[in-house]
């Protein structure tokens, strides 16, 4: 075989596997297997991260999934266990809630179809690992879906960015002069490089102090644990149980109970719904609308107090509890990574500046 | 005795006016001021820089 009908031939090759190999791949069309339908509100590429101290209001994300079978319809009888994992962490390029960084957001497991609302807390990949369990169908599935940083922090850095490289070539400029000295009387200047130092040294005894009161907290007594929160009417009895305390970074598991008063049996079928709000600013954290039979374990990704409230639609039933979340400063690993950026950023200013003095120096001799 | 101390005391200023000492100064200055005001624990400085540290790309916060 020639080269020219080796080519032709491996083109066709090639052509036949992107017109029939590829889209197969791409589009499910798994008409004989049952299947994971994921909706969201915003729409996947509309979906930013939650934007902290924000002067707009903050909404979750709405997830609505459902397990179908092989002709399309709901997949009766079917349980979804679904995990929300945060994208990796990246130590060179940290979020604004490093604990956040290769997590498990949220972990629940409740009867298809699944409908809950979760805020996104940083950019990048997450991963929905969904296991479907019924008494026809048992399969699972990963859904991956991308996260855009929101724009106002690009612009910030950017801003801080031009402000450290400005200050780096004031300083150089005004250290590098020459004739510096003529304008300061030499007590002056070593005055002020005296105030200098003494300011130096109070900001590193405040941050040694913060920084050892991070690494050794104060002991604080340990309270009571709180008797779960507990309701009864109509005949039932609606509980919420779970740690009235977590710690960022961890997940706390979480148990919503609807029982019947007379035969003591639990009653999964009542419709449900919980919503968990940070308090210090009112945003929704997560919330979940669907039957009554449910566990999940939540991850609080903001240090602040938060309120857990399951209620039951069209009845007095309701309940809430308080959960105390425990912020951590982010590691000191990450923190001193983006300093040295941060000087370096300074420092390039500062050479600059010595460089630009320098350039004028010798074109004015 | 009292030359040789006034030389000290000349070489001691001069060392502290000189160019990379005062760059030195300069920059350990700024970098405290930009530690403390984007991951200092200090509460009080946490509190006043929190929405500056959440909305400035990279910097972390709790």
């Amino acid at each position: 075989m020639r080269p020219i009908q080796f080519i032709a031939l491996l083109s066709l090759l090639m052509g036949v596997l992107v017109i029939f190999g590829i889209p197969s791949e791409r589009i499910p069309t798994l008409a004989a297997n049952p299947r994971i339908q994921l909706l969201t509100d915003p729409p996947l590429q509309q979906i930013r991260p939650f934007e902290a101290e924000a002067t707009s209001e903050q909404y979750p994300v709405k997830f609505v999934l459902q397990a179908l079978d092989q002709q399309g319809d709901l997949l009766q009888l079917a349980r979804i266990h679904l995990v929300l994992q945060t994208p990796e962490r990246n130590i060179w390029l940290p979020t604004d809630f490093p604990w956040a960084e290769g997590s498990q957001l949220l972990e629940l497991e409740a009867l298809n179809p699944v409908q809950f609302e979760q805020m996104l807390p940083i950019r990048g990949s997450y991963r929905l690992q969904i296991t479907v369990k019924s008494p026809a169908e048992s399969f699972q599935e990963n859904l991956d879906f991308f996260v855009t940083e929101a724009p106002i922090k690009y612009v910030f850095l950017g801003i801080l960015v031009i402000v450290l490289f400005g200050v780096g070539i004031l300083g150089a400029w005004i250290i590098g002069d020459p004739a510096a000295g003529d304008g300061l009387s030499e007590s002056v200047r070593l005055l002020l490089s005296g105030a200098a130092g003494v300011a130096i040294v109070v900001l590193l005894v405040i941050n040694f102090k913060a920084g050892w009161a991070e690494t050794h907290p104060a002991e604080m007594p340990i309270s009571p644990t709180k008797q779960a929160p507990v309701m009864q009417a109509e005949g039932r009895e609606l509980s919420l149980e779970g740690d009235p305390s977590a710690v960022v970074g961890q997940p706390l598991a979480l148990t919503v109970k609807v029982r019947d008063l007379q035969t003591g049996q639990s009653l999964p079928d009542q419709d449900l719904e919980i919503r968990s709000t940070q308090l210090e600013h009112g945003w929704t954290a997560f919330a979940y609308q669907g039957s009554a039979d449910l566990t999940w374990q939540q991850h609080f990704f903001d240090g602040a107090p938060h309120r857990i409230a399951a209620r039951i639609p069209s009845s007095p039933l309701q309940v809430s509890q308080i959960i105390e979340v425990e912020g951590i400063a982010p590691p000191l690993s990450i923190r001193l990574i983006v300093m040295s950026y941060l000087l370096g950023i300074l420092t390039l200013g500062m050479g600059a500046g010595f460089w630009i003095r320098r350039a004028l120096l010798r074109s004015a001799n | 005795m009292k030359a040789h101390s006034q030389g000290l005391e000349r070489r001691a200023i001069g060392l502290t006016l000189s160019v990379p000492v005062q760059a030195g100064l300069y920059l350990s200055l700024c970098g405290l001021t930009l530690w403390t005001i984007y991951f200092s624990t200090y509460p009080a400085v946490h509190d006043a820089a929190h929405s500056l540290r959440h909305h400035t790309l990279l910097i972390g916060c709790h």
